[in-house]
């Protein structure tokens, strides 16, 4: 299938089907820590040697930051969560609602770091908002993010 | 039939003028992973106001805190745990929006409005469009997930839930929601329980394959008043039995958002 640019308000009537999603997220508000989605771009067939959609156009200084799975183990539906805010440092980045990757991805249960992002510690919720249920994983790239989380991981701050 | 355990299914009207006061006092559990340490499990209590005006697209006021106590499941001391480390884990602070699209920088002004509506952060076109007819809401809750079909239900129950934390859910469609999930084959009620502000309530309970939950709801108007979620299977480092959320919820209808007062910190609990 070709690239598809999907639009928050078209979340509600659409059914997921691709597997490898690139979605960019920038500041709330100008200078601020807490990241939108801006635009989402799906395929379901992938760059050559990366799990980003095909047919796919990276803007400059774009720093990929999270890589988003289906599955355990960093298989299944792909959906790469990128910016151009630069890497992690210690004040680090906030997903406050990550319901469209939810979607695009068919459920969070793992997740990676992108190359060069600089971040090692996440804090994720099992709900938006970064209310719920908490985890903190210090430990870098998490191949599961827990029973209590998986499927419902929906809010995730990283940092340094 | 869940109808026959609630005198009448609904809403105290919000005037022009007054709020929707959504007040959740809430006990979430925190998993800390660290390098060459077991696991940490520990309960932290919070309390939530929202205040949702008359036109929904007006401002919402939200205000968050955490009282400070603290419940450590896991046994055992952390080698290193910074003392304030499970109190930074959830944002504290006041935040206004219109129409509830709140923003979590550190600003705390009026912020621009982008977001998508879904179970948890709807809106009234959402709330619009799902059906009530509890075999068509449940197809709908089911959502787009690939899911076996004891996930379905699972997925089915906690959207469902993700919608009834709102506080914002009209009674019609309460009811069809309650209905619903009353039918999914994993789901029980349960008559004659309390929440954890002592008030009575009738729950709808689910078995998952890691967790047990529970819905409580108002036996006088079906409001939500909460929700609790327990350990069901040992695989989770956790004593079956084990609570990991459980909150109390309390829906009213008020005329100003008040100012924010200095609230003193809880004493810290251990078990």
């Amino acid at each position: 299938m070709a690239a598809v640019l999907w639009t928050p308000a078209a979340f509600a009537a659409t059914v997921s089907n691709v597997n490898y999603c690139l979605t960019m997220v920038a500041p709330s508000q100008p200078g601020g820590r807490d990241l939108r989605v801006v635009s989402e771009i799906c395929s379901d067939t992938p760059k050559t040697n990366t799990v980003l959609p095909t047919g796919v156009a990276i803007p400059a200084a774009t720093q990929l930051l999270v890589i988003f799975h289906e599955n355990i183990d960093f298989q299944g539906r792909f959906d790469t969560v990128a910016g151009q805010e630069g890497p992690c440092d210690a004040a680090g980045y906030g997903f406050s609602d990550l319901t469209l990757v939810n979607f695009n991805v068919g459920g969070i249960s793992s997740y990676e770091y992108g190359a060069g992002s600089n971040c090692h510690v996440a804090t994720y919720w099992n709900q938006t908002g970064f209310q719920g249920t908490a985890r903190v994983n210090f430990i870098g790239n998490q191949p599961f993010v827990g029973a209590t989380w998986n499927d419902d991981l929906f809010s995730m701050k990283i940092h340094s | 039939m869940i109808a026959e355990y609630i005198t009448v299914m609904a809403d105290d009207e919000v005037k022009p003028g007054q709020y929707r006061h959504i007040s959740t006092q809430a006990w979430w559990m925190a998993q800390i992973d660290q390098p060459d340490q077991d696991a940490g499990f520990y309960l932290a209590e919070h309390r939530l106001d929202y205040w949702v005006p008359f036109k929904w697209e007006d401002g919402w006021t939200l205000r968050r805190r955490n009282t400070g106590r603290v419940i450590r499941l896991s046994e055992g001391e952390p080698k290193s745990l910074r003392q304030d480390a499970l109190h930074s884990l959830w944002p504290t602070g006041e935040w206004y929006a219109d129409g509830g699209h709140f923003r979590y920088g550190d600003e705390t002004k009026k912020v621009r409005r982008a977001s998508v509506a879904s179970w948890s952060t709807p809106d009234p076109q959402f709330l619009a469009e799902l059906p009530l007819e509890p075999e068509s809401l449940l197809e709908r809750l089911a959502g787009p997930l690939d899911a076996s079909a004891s996930t379905t239900s699972a997925r089915q129950f906690e959207n469902a839930l993700m919608l009834l934390r709102t506080g914002l859910v009209p009674a019609n469609l309460r009811s069809s929601l309650c209905d619903a999930l009353s039918r999914l084959p994993a789901s029980s009620i349960i008559p004659g329980v309390i929440n954890s502000a002592g008030v009575p309530a009738i729950g709808i309970a689910h078995k998952g394959s890691f967790y047990k939950s529970i819905v409580l709801l108002s036996q006088e108007n079906g409001q939500f008043l909460g929700e609790q979620q327990t350990v069901a299977d040992d695989m989770h480092d956790l004593p079956v039995g084990t609570v990991v959320t459980s909150t109390s919820v309390c829906v009213s209808v008020v005329d100003v958002v008040p100012e924010e007062q200095s609230q003193p910190s809880g004493e810290p609990v251990s078990v």
